[in-house]
């Protein structure tokens, strides 16, 4: 093979991996959108007591809602940080079933 | 290079450093074991870019040189080599090796040793040192909660964060559970800010094993990035995990309801025996026991629909109220196996909250675990 022709395969694969990393910073910027949103939604709330059903419910779901692990499935038992990060959330202090 | 040596040393030294071979590479001399003969001694080394092991042993040195030979090949025949001496040459046409024992020989193809990493020399300043049995026996004891779950690396290691006063406070945490430990080792240099690293449990997991029964005083040196532990024959040197451990002060209770003081063997047996009763129960969340506090008595039962169940009740000096809970026994069993207190100290805040198990006599190490729900 030529060197030229070399040179423009490398050149088609560099514009499809180009083409990927377009497609891929939409893709995160889409996720970055919607983490924001979740952010504001289960954070930032105006109700805190709705903020911390929502993490409750999320929790009871089957996922994480502490910092560390936020949105991740839980592996069916209770998580020492979610669990902490509720309690520090409950006001007044509530069990976390 | 030309050495005689005694096939068991070798093997033991072989061992050693065969753990940081790697397995999986494109890169073939990572699957090599370098040798260097040097002054009266063999030293054997081996990396697979994460973790390297460098193992020094005497033997008698009738010619100084380096080789790096297929780990596999050269750890499986030292295995089956007879107990007696070993003489361990280079052939003429630098290629490869000869081992010779008895009246017999192997010939070993060799790998280039210009190929063989460098270690990064700077990072070998030590800061600190310890003792060695201290360090394994508080790697034993809180390695039990360290996760295995890859997806999430910071939970694989044990996180280091030397303190202010000059303290080390080794953490680990699976997020069901987690392993506190306090030391105290001797500060190499004056001027060490505080700082946290998290090592990973293989590599710790390497510490116990081979300093787990020799006294020494162990040197141990960290950059951002690196950790090495090093004592009189052995260097261990590795990669740190790259993360923030999360904030584990957060999930120990403050308020306590009720405590027990308890013989750790007494308990320890009783809930081997309850956790023959609890396989196969609970699918995906682990083998579950109810334990009931009343007045002094301690109520341990299990159960299992396909094999029968076991009611278990030992006494212990309580202080608080009554209660009922419920814990995978693979969790409780871990703690009391490494626990080295003839009692031991459990707190409850709860039923739904975490409990803590501490020796008796100290306050150096707490273990933390969460209680599962029952109905």
């Amino acid at each position: 093979m030529k060197l030229t022709e070399i040179l423009i395969k490398f050149e088609e694969k560099v514009q499809d991996l180009l083409e990927e990393i377009r497609d891929l910073k939409m893709y995160v910027y889409a996720l970055e959108e919607e983490n924001h949103q979740l952010r504001a939604k289960f954070f930032h709330g105006d109700n805190d007591q709705e903020g911390y059903s929502n993490l409750l419910n999320i929790y009871e779901e089957g996922y994480h809602i502490c910092p560390v692990h936020f949105g991740d499935p839980r592996d069916g038992q209770d998580c020492l940080f979610c669990l902490s990060f509720l309690k520090k959330r409950s006001r007044p202090e509530r069990g976390a079933t | 290079m030309l050495i005689k040596c005694h096939q068991e040393e070798l093997l033991k030294a072989v061992n050693i450093v065969s753990r940081a071979v790697a397995t999986s590479t494109p890169i073939p001399i990572l699957t090599g074991i370098f040798i260097t003969a040097e002054d009266s001694s063999l030293t054997l080394e081996a990396t697979d870019m994460e973790i390297r092991i460098r193992h020094r042993f005497s033997v008698q040195v009738l010619e100084e040189g380096k080789v790096v030979i297929p780990a596999k090949h050269f750890t499986d025949l030292v295995k089956k080599l007879p107990g007696t001496t070993i003489e361990i040459g280079t052939l003429e046409d630098d290629t490869s090796i000869y081992i010779k024992y008895e009246k017999s020989q192997v010939k070993l193809l060799s790998y280039e040793i210009d190929e063989f990493p460098e270690i990064n020399e700077e990072l070998t300043k030590p800061l600190l040192s310890m003792d060695s049995e201290l360090l394994s026996e508080s790697i034993r004891q809180v390695s039990i909660a360290t996760s295995r779950d890859e997806s999430r690396p910071v939970f694989t290691g044990t996180l280091f964060n030397l303190e202010d006063d000059g303290s080390i406070t080794m953490v680990a945490t699976d997020s069901h559970r987690l392993a506190v430990k306090k030391i105290q080792p001797t500060l190499l240099e004056e001027d060490i800010s505080s700082l946290e690293i998290i090592i990973p449990s293989k590599v710790l997991g390497e510490v116990g094993r081979i300093w787990g029964d020799i006294k020494e005083d162990l040197h141990i040196g960290f950059s951002e990035s690196h950790v090495f532990f090093k004592g009189k024959d052995t260097f261990i040197y590795s990669r740190l995990i790259d993360g923030v451990f999360p904030n584990y002060k957060d999930v120990i209770p403050e308020e306590i309801k009720t405590q027990l003081l308890i013989s750790t063997d007494l308990l320890y047996e009783s809930l081997g025996r309850a956790s023959l009763m609890s396989r196969g129960e609970f699918k995906g969340r682990g083998s579950i026991i109810k334990i009931k506090l009343e007045g002094n008595n301690i109520h341990i039962h299990s159960f299992s629909s396909e094999i029968g169940e076991v009611n278990e009740t030992i006494t212990s000096d309580k202080d608080g109220e009554d209660m009922e809970i419920a814990f995978n026994v693979k969790y409780m069993l871990d703690v009391f196996k490494v626990l080295n207190s003839e009692k031991a100290k459990i707190e409850f805040s709860g039923s739904l909250s975490p409990a803590l198990v501490k020796p008796s006599e100290s306050n150096s190490y707490l273990y933390l675990v969460l209680p599962i729900r029952i109905q």
